[in-house]
């Protein structure tokens, strides 16, 4: 390993995950018109646009043949953009072996899974090896149900990932 | 005179070659006629007989260009002065044609033969080794005031005169070519024929056996007055090529303004067009969907945009706003990924209403590329150089902005801008439009369900109700049920079916229903319900076969009185599993006078399940009343849940989505534990990606606090492809809802789109093909159904 770098879609904002407003109020039986629900913009803020909702926390260490990002947060619909930016950058790209270490990811979504299958067709296509390490319980359960674990290589450890290394 | 040509430049000649016309005698002219002229006098055994020969061919070779000679007469002279110091000049004149030379003579009496008299002498005394002599000249000799010996009347043209090729020949002797004009010749014919009065003089002096170094001499003259003339005409033709070269720019400039103008003006027209069926169209359009998708892609097309978007406020429900977005020349598929665009010094004047951002080149742009992280477009964004964004403004209330790229730099100009400004005010005045339209619409929907209340909860039971009008048959039904509390604690059940179709019998049965409530809460009997309706329908609709069951459920929840008039019985599932249709005692419909109906009872265990329905549930074409009934026997005796859940997956497996004819139903639920109500929870959100993990944690709460974490990862899971494929197809705000219900929790996803559900059409191998896989594997249960203004789609979880 020899660098590291942190990436966030929306620097400062990136380590701080709650500035989504709906999840803040307690939900409330029968109360489906509770003013202010959803990520609403105050009216009066008519340029505000910044996304909310919780954002992942990148962690990349790169080797001389391979890259390992480590995810920390929910894969999802939501956050999949900020995933897929981040791996498909030219210097991810051309890393011989990537490994997505999900140690700290205890949710993903079909959109997770649509990335790790597009990014897996894409490095195949181009020569390079993609995989994946630290399934959680529910993560390897989707994978399975959507029969990806035959398509996509899983790694038990990092050090199965990258022998030798 | 030779026939007129169809050439008339050149006519023909006895000898077959074609006459040179002087009114187009030019270089080539000058070359060919010399060339012809030492053919026609080469060999001449005499100077008489080369003179007679030169004559002739003038005579013959020159045309008018209208088939005639050039010439009225051609004369040619040789002059010999035998003593240079004589006045004497022995003339020779030979015409063409003449029978030979003849001796001539010249008296100087009018001008122009003074003229030629005295060049010939200078000719004639001039000798070769004088470089100042005169050499051979053309003059152009002014008209002859009319000759005495004139053959034929001398033309009146008031341009002829004579036109002399003349020189020196040996040492004191001289030649002319007179030729008597019949028109005015070309100014420059005279430089033309310089050379050929070189001809001439060679051919003379050969026929005299002049000395080689005289002929060599002449030879050299005739060619370097060839060079001069040629010499000076191509520097002419240079400078007339130039001039033509010019010209024809000049030419195809203006004829290339003239059509780049034309084109402004038909594309002038095209945009006056466009812009005004633009805004009729916008004018015209209410749906908020089409209206803004119509926007961008007619300023798209306006602006030459590769492609552009349009932001927009909503305004949710509940009085908050958000922006959504739609593209026109990309697909959504291109920016999905991008989080919404920020407040960046890029985008604040159109996000703040505060004026067009235009620029040749946005990269290059001191406003660009200040934001963390990106600093600049986000890495895979589509390219863009050329940019455009203009707000749209309506009263100082920014309704939203139009952005346009391109990735070549300077594709947007003043009239692009000038075109887009005009879409978006176009486009405000339809946004208002719109809203105002949706506000009355909704009033006008509010109205209706009014007229139409949704049935109440009442206590110690759960009930629901379904009312789908015939799919040919939008919106008015004879069908219709009700649950009513009545002041005692029971509570009416009705199901009825008023015979025909559309509002006629919709209208029937609203005076039913109003009536039938009227009558429930009297507290009149079942059977004497029914009675008065009878009566009631022959009074306001004789012929109106009306059915219906009346039923009224105890203060306890646990029995049943009820009348039916010729409708389909009742089916009641016992808690063990185990169906009977209360088909006991059933009278004839309503509308046949006054009868008198039976009544029979029924007992409603602890989670038992009673389902009143209209026909359109079981009958259909192609399938016996019987067959349908027997198909929801078994349903009911199979595995039973939520009952929201059991309608829908009933409906779905009885009428497939093709109703024949309105359906209407009424299931209740009597719980086992009638203190243990179902718990719902409800929220809304905009349609963004960050309700996606909204919903998640909404969900996820509720489960823990109903102390069911266990079904958390499911639930979660449901709720997260349902919400995201809401917010990417749906588009429009939606409500997410978790209800329990005994040993079910049942999600529901609400969005206010009438599109059919994405979730089935999308194809293999994208998102959400492999969501609904998802939700599939991990559901008890799932379906949709669409709603008044929208759709549902629904998934359920066994708590157990």
């Amino acid at each position: 390993m020899t660098a590291n770098s942190s990436s966030s879609p929306h620097g400062p904002q990136a380590s701080d995950p709650t500035p989504h407003g709906p999840q803040a109020s307690d939900p409330t039986p029968h109360a489906p018109q509770a003013p202010g629900a959803g990520p609403a913009r105050p009216p009066e803020d008519s340029g505000g646009l910044l996304p909310t909702g919780p954002t992942l926390t990148l962690l990349s260490r790169r080797g001389p043949r391979h890259a390992v990002v480590s995810v920390d947060g929910p894969i999802d619909y939501h956050t999949t953009p900020q995933l897929l930016g981040h791996l498909t950058t030219p210097e991810m790209r051309d890393v011989p072996l990537l490994v997505l270490d999900l140690s700290e990811v205890d949710f993903c979504d079909s959109s997770a899974l649509g990335a790790f299958v597009d990014l897996y067709r894409r490095r195949h296509a181009d020569g390079r090896r993609f995989g994946l390490t630290g399934l959680q319980p529910q993560v390897r359960r989707i994978l399975e149900l959507t029969r990806l674990t035959t398509v996509v290589p899983l790694y038990a450890t990092l050090e199965q990932a990258l022998p030798g290394v | 005179m030779a026939p007129p040509s169809p050439d008339p430049g050149r006519d023909a000649v006895p000898d077959g070659g074609a006459r040179f016309a002087v009114s187009s005698f030019g270089l080539a002219e000058m070359a060919a006629c010399g060339a012809r002229l030492r053919t026609a006098v080469a060999g001449a055994p005499s100077v008489d007989a080369a003179a007679r020969a030169v004559a002739d061919f003038f005579q013959d070779n020159l045309g008018d260009g209208r088939g005639a000679s050039a010439w009225h007469q051609v004369h040619v002279l040789l002059a010999h002065a035998p003593d240079a110091a004589r006045e004497g000049l022995r003339l020779t004149e030979v015409h063409p044609e003449a029978a030979g030379p003849r001796a001539a003579e010249r008296n100087g009496d009018r001008a122009a033969d003074q003229r030629l008299l005295e060049r010939l002498r200078a000719w004639a005394a001039a000798t070769g080794d004088d470089p100042a002599a005169p050499d051979c000249e053309v003059l152009v000799l002014p008209p002859d005031g009319g000759r005495e010996d004139a053959d034929e009347p001398a033309p009146t043209d008031s341009g002829t005169g004579t036109l002399v090729l003349g020189g020196p020949l040996l040492p004191g002797a001289a030649f002319a070519v007179a030729l008597v004009t019949r028109h005015q010749p070309p100014a420059d014919l005279a430089e033309f024929f310089g050379p050929l009065a070189h001809g001439v003089r060679l051919a003379l002096l050969s026929a005299d056996g002049a000395s080689p170094a005289a002929e060599t001499r002449a030879a050299r003259a005739l060619v370097a007055c060839t060079d001069a003339v040629v010499a000076r005409h191509a520097a002419h033709l240079r400078a007339t090529v130039a001039e033509l070269r010019s010209a024809g720019a000049e030419l195809r400039r203006s004829r290339e303004e003239l059509r780049q103008r034309g084109k402004e003006l038909r594309e002038e027209a095209a945009v006056v067009e466009l812009l005004q069926e633009v805004g009729s169209t916008l004018a015209a359009e209410l749906d908020l969907d089409t209206l803004v998708q119509h926007a961008v892609d007619a300023a798209t097309r306006l602006s030459g945009a590769a492609f552009g978007a349009f932001f927009y406020n909503v305004l949710g429900e509940t009085g908050e706003s958000y922006l959504l977005y739609v593209l026109s020349g990309v697909d959504r598929s291109a920016f999905e990924r991008f989080p919404m665009p920020r407040n960046t010094q890029v985008f604040e004047p159109t996000f703040r209403g505060l004026g067009v951002v235009r620029s040749d080149d946005i990269t290059a742009d001191s406003r660009y590329g200040h934001n963390a992280p990106h600093r600049g477009m986000p890495r895979g964004h589509l390219p863009v150089r050329s940019y455009l964004a203009v707000p749209v403004v309506f009263r100082g209330t920014v309704l939203g902005g139009f952005f346009f790229g391109h990735s070549d730099p300077a594709r947007f100009t003043e009239r692009h801008e000038r075109l887009v400004t005009g879409v978006a005010s176009q486009t405000a005045v339809a946004l208002q439009n719109a809203q105002t339209y949706r506000h009355e619409r909704e009033a006008a929907m509010e109205l209706q369900r009014h007229l139409l209340p949704r049935l109440p909860g009442v206590d110690g039971i759960a009930s629901t109700s379904r009312y789908l009008p015939a799919a040919h048959n939008r919106g008015a039904g004879g069908d219709w049920v009700d649950l009513i509390p009545l002041p005692d604690g029971e509570v009416a059940l009705v199901v009825g079916d008023v015979m025909g179709k559309g509002v006629k019998a919709a209208a029937v049965m609203g005076q039913l229903r109003t009536a039938c409530r009227a009558y429930a809460r009297l507290g009149l009997a079942p059977s004497e319900v029914l009675e008065q309706l009878s009566v009631l329908v022959d009074d306001i609709a004789p012929g109106h076969i009306t059915t219906c069951v009346y039923a009224v459920l105890n203060r306890e929840r646990s029995r049943l009185r009820m009348a039916m008039a010729g409708h389909l019985p009742p089916a009641l599932r016992a808690p063990e599993g185990g169906v009977r249709f209360l088909d006991d005692e059933i009278g004839p419909p309503l509308g046949v006078g006054r009868r008198r109906y039976p009544e029979q009872e029924a007992e409603l265990l602890p989670g038992a399940r009673l389902l009143l329905y209209t026909d359109g549930l079981v009958e259909r074409r192609g399938r016996h009343i019987d067959e349908g009934l027997r198909l929801l026997r078994e349903l009911l005796a199979g595995p039973v849940g939520e009952i929201e859940a059991d309608c829908d997956s009933w409906i779905d497996a009885l009428a497939a989505g093709r109703q024949d004819d309105d359906i209407a139903l009424l299931y209740l639920y009597r719980p086992e534990d009638p203190s243990r109500r179902a718990v719902a929870v409800a929220r809304d959100y905009p349609p963004v990606s960050g309700a996606v993990p909204a919903a998640r944690d909404l969900v996820s709460r509720t489960l823990r606090e109903w102390g069911l974490s266990h079904l958390a990862d499911d639930l979660t899971l449901i709720t997260d492809e349902m919400v995201a494929n809401a917010v990417r197809h749906a588009r429009t705000p939606l409500r997410v809802e978790v209800r329990r219900s005994g040993d079910r929790v049942v999600l529901e996803v609400t969005d206010s789109s009438t599109e059919e559900p994405r979730l089935f059409v999308s194809p293999p191998g994208e998102f959400g093909h492999r969501g609904i896989f998802l939700v599939d594997a991990i559901a008890t249960r799932w379906g949709t159904r669409a709603i008044d203004g929208g759709k549902v789609v629904w998934a359920e979880v066994k708590t157990s």
